[in-house]
Parts: C-alpha cells; structure tokens; sequence
C-alpha cells in the first residue's frame, strides 16, 4: 500500500509540471516565474540545474569504484547509481530547456562555438556525459531485453565508456564552479572563492555517495527487502572523509583569505552558512563517523536526507541565495517554478521505480518482490473505491491518471490569464493631435512663458508666434498644449533626441506619453525606510516601539505618528500642507507641493493683474487642460 | 458578485474544461487497454468493428418499435438530447467565446432557432425529470447521478435561455450568468466521471460488450471447475 501512495503522489506532483511547461513554451518565462533582470536565474537554474548535477555526481562516483578500483562491494548499487545519474542530467537537460529565454536555442552549443566560455565547457560535456550515461545504462536495458551481441559489444567498451563519464564529470563538476567565478560583485564573500571549481567537484562526490543511498534505502523501504547494507555503509565512509576534506578545504580558504570575521557577523548570511555547514558537513560528519549510524538503515536514509538538502542549499546559495544581499534584490519563486521543478523529479521518480520493477535495477528486489509490493490488499467489492480503481483490471493505471489528470486540470486553472493567453498590449484610445499658431511671451513669473492661440493675436500685437500642439498627453481624452519646440531643445541628444519619444512606443501606441517621462508628478512618494528603523530600534526587539500591542497585526495603519518621534520632521510654517493629516507619515508628492507652494503666490498676485489675467488662478492657467476647445474658453484663461 | 463571475468564467471553466478533455482522453485509453486484456483471453480474436459501428449508428436513433408503450419519453429523449448537442455549440455566444479564446469559429445558430431548441430543450429535461421521480420503473432503476444530471442540464437551459433575454429576466444578469457559468463547468466537470461519459465511450462500449462475449476456449470448464461441478452434465 506505501508503494501505490507513493506512487499516486509522484503521480500527482508530475502532473502539476506539464500544463506550465506547455504554457511557458508557447508564451515565455515572463509569465510563470518570478525572475527579474537583478535575479535572472533562479529555482529552475539553482535548485534544477546546478543542484542536480552535483546531486547526478553519484554516477560517476560508484562507476569509478566499481569498474575502476574493481571494489565488488557497491556492484549491487552500481546500476541505480548510473540510472540516477542519468535521470538527473536528463531531469537538468530538461530544466535548462525551459530555464533559457529562447528554448529552442539549447541546441546552440552545438555548432555555435564560443571557445572562452565556461557555458560552453558545461555545455558540451553534459551533452557527451548524458551520452555516455545512456551506454552505461544500455547494459541494464540490453540484459533485459535479451540483446546478446549488442550487450557484449557494449561490455567490451565499458572501460572506455567509464573512463569517459568520469572524465566528463570532473570536468563539468567543477566547470560548473568556475562559472560562478564570474560572479565576485553579486555572490556573497563567504561562497565566493577561487577554490570553487574544486570545492564542488569534491562535495559533488560527497553528495553523490549519499544520494544513491538514500535512493537505495528509499526503494528497498518501499519493497520491502532489506537493503545491501554493505555497500551503503561503505559509500557512508567514503562520504564522511570527502566531506572532511571539503569542510577543511572550506573553512581554510575563508580564515586564509582573510574572511572569519564574516563567520561571527551576525548577518542573515552568516546564519545561512551556518545553516548550511550545520546539515551539508557537521551532521554528515559526525554521525558517519560512527559504524552504529552507518550500518542502521535509517540513521543512512535521514543522514543522507540532510546531506543532501545541505547541500543542495550550498548550490542554491551560490547560484542566486547568497547573491540577494548584495544586489539588494528579492526573489521568491513562483509556485509554477516550484511545480515544474517538482513535476520534473517527481516524474524521474516514477521512472526509476519502473526500472526497479522491469529491468532488475537492483539484484536485491525480484519479481515476485515488486508483485507482492504492489497487490492492493484485500478488497472490499463493495467499497467505492474498488469500484473506482480496483474492480477490473488497470486498477494501479485507473488511479494514477485519474490524480495525473486531474493535477494537470488544476495547474493549468491556477495560470494567471497572461499565462494562458500570452501578454497582450491594451490599446488605448488618443483623440489625434492637433496643430495650432501661439504667442509666446514673458509673463512675469518663473515659468518663462505663457501660451495664447493665435485668436487672441490681436490683442498681444507685436508678439511673435509659432506653432504648438494640442496632444491629447494623458489619455484621457483632454487636449494639453504641447510646446513641441521646447522639447527639442531639452530633451537629452538634441536632433537626435527625437527617438526619447517617438521611437520607444509601446504596442499599439504611436507616440509616447507624456507620464512616460514625467511620471514623478504622478508616483507615490514614500520616505519611511523600516530597514533604517529596524537597525536603530535594534533589530526584532525593537518592533514593539512602533508597533505596540502583541496580538494586533504590524501594519502601518496601527503605527503611531511619525511626528510622535520626530517632532521636528515638518517645519511648522511650512506652506505645504498634507490632504490627509491624519496620517503625516508621507511627504509630498510634486503635484502636492507646487500646488502647495504656487497656488498661494497666484492668489496673491490675482489682484495686481489686468482683467485678462484674472485667470491665474485657475487649474486650466497653468496647466492647459482645456475641456472644449472654443474661443470662449481662451478668453476666460487669458 | 463580477469576481466570482471572473473565476467561473476563468480558472474554473479552465480547470473543468481541461479535466474534461484529459479525463476522455483517459477514459478512452482505459477503455481500449481493457479491450486489449479482453482480446488477449478470447478464443475468438476477430475484432468486431463492423458490428460495433452498426449498434452504434442503430441506437444513435430513437427505436420506436421497442418503446411503444412511451412515444412521450421517447420523444422528450430525443429533443433533449439534440437540444444538448446543437445549441451549446451552434449558439452565436458561445461562437464568440472559442473565437475570442482560441481564435477558432463557425456558422452560428440563428437566433429564434436557438431559442425555440432552448425552450424545447427545457420542456423536455422537465417531463424527463417528472418521469424519473413519478415513474416506479425508473425510480427502481436510478441512481443519484440520474436525478442530478438532468436537473443540471436543465438549469443550464433556463439560465442560458434568461441570459440571452434579459428582458424577461427577473434576476440580476450576473446572478443568472454566475449560475448559468458553474453549472456549465459542473457539467463539463462531471462528463467524464458519470454516465455522461457516454458521448465518447459509446462506441467503445458496444466494442467492448461485443467483445466480451468472445469467451476463453476453455470458459465452460473454468467455470465448472470454480463451482464444483466438473463431473456433472450441463
């Protein structure tokens, strides 16, 4: 029964993964993950990638012990090791697919060849690696299927293919580090290291001692046969001196770089490295070091569990954790990032439990063994689940596509719209521009000019004119008068400068707007900085000192007043006032303040003005937002 | 209200819609996996596939002569069944929705012919629930499923039949719409789950029933031997 509930699961989460990889095919990875230009590589390139590959590092690891120390102790976890390993570079292949911005481009590396690219290096040696994978693996597959003289042309290279693999791995393995050495401006100092091509090539072999195991122990639990214990104890030891050595070569680096104070710092980095050594060395370390923990089945399950989330995290931390704090970025991943991630192991889950049932991955687990762990129990023909998965025959295939379907239905209705229909540009409607003749003259005040149209020439005679436009700037159906003249002489680049607005358009848009770059008149302005608060109340004590009340939520809604602390935050004759005053923890805005400081002058001039002007004080004076475009209304404004 | 009418007509609709076409897709292969299983005991191994495409064609077709105690029932099937299957495809608005969705369109329904199959869609579910209720036969032979279905479909009816006139809609348009919406993606939900599923499966299952029949070479002694009876005569 633990073997159908397991399944059902991986069944489960395998499903979530295929209606986003169809959607992010077709419409790109904006819309499913939450990557930005700061973090461009996330849980798909972390956790699927580089994680991975150290995590398939136990491929090479026991191939090398077997065929090439000739040790006959791991022979009976050699095969799952090879398919492990084949299953996670596939799993990576596949991941870095979807993970790249043009998908059908992962094929690139193959004639495209950038020679000083360590990419390229990684590239190239995945690609040959999961060849190699497949002739290792072929020996399983030939065995079972009775092809005798392909198997033993395949036996007569398994030197040749073994050396190869490994070769492959220690290269790649620590390419995969050298990659990051490209990255001392964004990874945190405490993973940051020229060591570390070597430190994942080591702990890649560490881990990949484990990984096995784990997986070993898992499906012998699953199938109810005791594992080759032997060979799991033994891969334990070798596991507890690789990560000795790691963990010596780790530390050493950073006291001999002059990086220990980085150690005590008391910084979410710290904790996080901390956190790190604590599952990927000290635990490993100290219990495999004891033959009572290696020889017991748990204890090597749960060790290698941690070892591996440890060291999973290492990658992770190096490939975009520990990069956060220094490019001041936030990253969370989608949950749709988290269900391909998910969906793609779950699913080379599900492969390696149907290799241990069809092609005897393991000599421990035999036929008989896989139908005993698969019989469903005694059924009740009158339940309704009998009737639903258990009746006629297909009673294992009923369930598992009855759940696949069914997560498949269920991500694929959890997709924003953008996700399903693409992102789609909204038109929106302008009235055209229109031309019109103007005077232009001093007025007196600091804008330099007031505009008339050219009905009212004759009033301003004398006056030179010149063309403006009437552009309907903010979309809202209202014309202002645009000096376009003006602009050309501002805007940065000169003549050339007519690109700023006519050349960078939004679909669908034929010229740009003009919050396009006026945009601080309308953003909201906020000056509260909580991290400044947070460092000078003393970090999580100090929360109660703005936030009072334990069992009330921490918004700022239940804050008291800014002005409680900082009496002299607002000058008290100040000629800006705040709309809200109940809350005067936000400053101006621009439109706030020039109304507030400009609104009052006008006002006051008002009344030393001819008759025309007496519209100084009108919204549409300045602004020239006219409702209707009628001499009448010029008249009133002038 | 318009939020709830956003997810039905969104997430819920994409989830029910999808697990429709998935779980057909998965009840068909089911079905022909069985199929397989079935052939590979029978002693006969022909494949019935004329047979199987004639009792399909002939039962697509009321049988008049068999029913002849109800032409009623007989003819309220019929209606409801055709009701079912022209309106919600050849309906103009619903045209709109699968251009708008997947850009795909075709020939709509005209209008007064919609409604009148609309109309005669829901007359036929209610005498079809009547019968089910009052009708001892039935009500020995039906499970939830038959009460809940009809009821079902002809709620989408009159709801789509009020969407479509508001004008004689005592209910908010979006009330009728939320309603008319869910118990769409209800429908679509449950299709392959129930006995709806026979929109795909019909053929398949004459196949299967056909093939069925083709016993083991050795079925008669099987079975005499399970009942103990391997010497007795027959």
């Amino acid at each position: 029964m633990k073997l159908r509930f397991t399944k059902t699961i991986l069944w489960l989460v395998a499903g979530l993964a295929p209606a986003v990889l169809v959607m992010r095919v077709i419409h790109g990875p904006g819309s499913v993950t939450a990557l930005t230009d700061i973090i461009p590589w996330g849980l798909w390139k972390g956790g699927g990638v580089v994680a991975l590959v150290a995590i398939g590092g136990a491929g090479f690891t026991v191939a090398m012990l077997v065929y090439i120390f000739n040790c006959q102790l791991f022979k009976p976890v050699v095969r799952g090791a090879v398919l492990l390993a084949l299953l996670c570079y596939s799993s990576v292949g596949l991941g870095l697919t979807v993970d790249i911005g043009i998908w059908w481009r992962i094929v690139f590396p193959v004639w495209h060849w950038q020679l000083h690219s360590v990419l390229f290096e990684v590239a190239w040696c995945i690609m040959l690696y999961l060849v190699v994978l497949s002739l290792e693996f072929s020996h399983t597959v030939l065995a079972r299927i009775g092809w005798q003289r392909m198997l033993s042309a395949i036996e007569k290279l398994t030197m040749v293919i073994v050396i190869a693999g490994i070769s492959l791995s220690t290269l790649h393995q620590s390419s995969l580090g050298t990659l990051f050495l490209a990255t001392p401006f964004r990874l945190h100092p405490l993973w940051h290291t020229d060591f570390l091509p070597l430190l994942f090539f080591i702990s890649a072999i560490g881990i990949g001692c484990l990984t096995i195991s784990v997986a070993t122990l898992f499906v012998h639990w699953l199938y109810e046969k005791a594992a080759p214990m032997r060979a799991v104890s033994g891969l334990g030891a070798i596991c507890a001196v690789t990560m000795t050595l790691y963990g010596i070569l780790r530390f050493a680096d950073i006291i001999a770089s002059g990086k220990a104070g980085l150690l005590v710092n008391p910084s979410w980095d710290a904790v996080n490295f901390w956190f790190e050594i604590l599952l990927s060395v000290v635990i490993p370390v100290a219990l495999l070091s004891q033959k009572r923990f290696r020889v017991s089945p748990a204890a090597m399950f749960w060790i290698g569990v941690t070892a591996t989330v440890g060291l999973t995290l290492n990658r992770v931390n190096v490939s975009g954790l520990a990069t956060l704090s220094l490019t001041h970025a936030t990253y969370m991943p989608s949950w749709t990032e988290w269900a391909v991630s998910a969906g793609i192991l779950a699913a080379a889950g599900l492969i390696f439990l149907f290799c241990v049932e069809n092609l005897g991955l393991y000599a421990s687990i035999g036929a008989e063994d896989v139908k005993r762990a698969r019989a469903a129990g005694s059924l009740d023909p009158a339940d309704w689940r009998t009737t639903f998965f258990s009746a006629h025959r297909h009673g294992e295939a009923r369930l598992y596509s009855l759940v696949f379907v069914a997560a498949i239905a269920g991500s694929f209705a959890g997709l924003s719209d953008d996700a399903v229909f693409g992102v789609e540009p909204v038109a929106t409607s302008t009235s055209s521009p229109r031309r019109v003749q103007v005077v232009k003259r001093d007025n007196g005040c600091s804008a330099p000019f007031t505009v008339a149209l050219r009905d009212d020439v004759a009033a301003h005679s004398g006056a030179a004119t010149s063309m403006a436009l009437m552009v309907d700037g903010n979309r809202n159906g209202r014309y202002v008068l645009f000096d376009h003249e003006a602009h050309e002489t501002r805007v940065e680049g000169g003549s050339n400068g007519c690109a700023r607005c006519h050349h960078m358009n939004r679909p669908l848009d034929s010229a740009t707007s003009c919050f396009e770059c006026h945009r601080d008149e309308y953003l909201a302005v906020d000056l509260f900085d909580h991290q400044i608060h947070e460092i000078h109340t003393g970090g999580n004590h100090g929360c109660i000192r703005c936030h009072p009340g334990a069992g009330s939520p921490r918004t700022r809604a239940n804050t008291p007043e800014c002005t409680s602390c900082h009496p002299n935050m607002r000058p008290g004759n100040t000629r800006v006032q705040v709309a809200d005053a109940g809350k005067r923890d936000r400053p101006s805005g621009y439109m706030q303040a020039m109304h507030g400081l400009c609104i009052e002058c006008h006002r006051e001039r008002k009344a030393t003005l001819p008759v025309e002007r007496q519209g100084i004080d009108q919204c549409a004076g300045c602004h020239g937002d006219l409702p209707a475009i009628s001499g009448a209304v010029w008249q009133s404004w002038l | 209200m318009s939020e709830w009418l956003l997810w039905a007509r969104g997430p819920m609709f994409r989830f029910a819609m999808l697990l429709m076409v998935l779980g057909v897709i998965r009840l068909v292969v089911l079905s022909l996996l069985n199929l397989v299983a079935v052939s590979r005991m029978a002693g006969d191994k022909r494949i019935p596939i004329a047979t199987a495409l004639r009792g399909t064609a002939g039962w697509l077709f009321p049988r008049w002569g068999a029913l002849t105690g109800h032409p009623v029932l007989t003819l309220a099937s019929m209606i409801f069944h055709l009701a079912m299957i022209i309106t919600p495809i050849f309906l103009g608005a619903h045209i709109l929705l699968w251009q708008r969705g997947l850009g795909l369109s075709w020939p709509a329904l005209a209008q007064p012919l919609a409604d009148a199959l609309t109309l005669a869609g829901i007359v036929a579910g209610v005498v079809l629930i009547v019968q089910r209720i009052f009708a001892r036969a039935s009500r020995e032979l039906s499970r939830l499923q038959d009460y809940l279905l009809p009821v079902l479909i002809t709620i989408i009816f009159a709801t789509g039949y009020l969407a479509m006139h508001p004008g004689s809609d005592p209910l908010s348009y979006e009330a009728v719409m939320l309603i008319h919406v869910v118990c769409g993606n209800l429908l679509l939900f449950a299709l392959p789950f129930s006995k709806l599923s026979h929109v795909m499966l019909f053929p398949i299952t004459r196949l299967v029933s056909e093939m069925g029949w083709h016993l083991a070479p050795d079925a008669g002694q099987r079975v005499a031997a399970t009942l103990h009876k391997e010497d007795q005569p027959i």
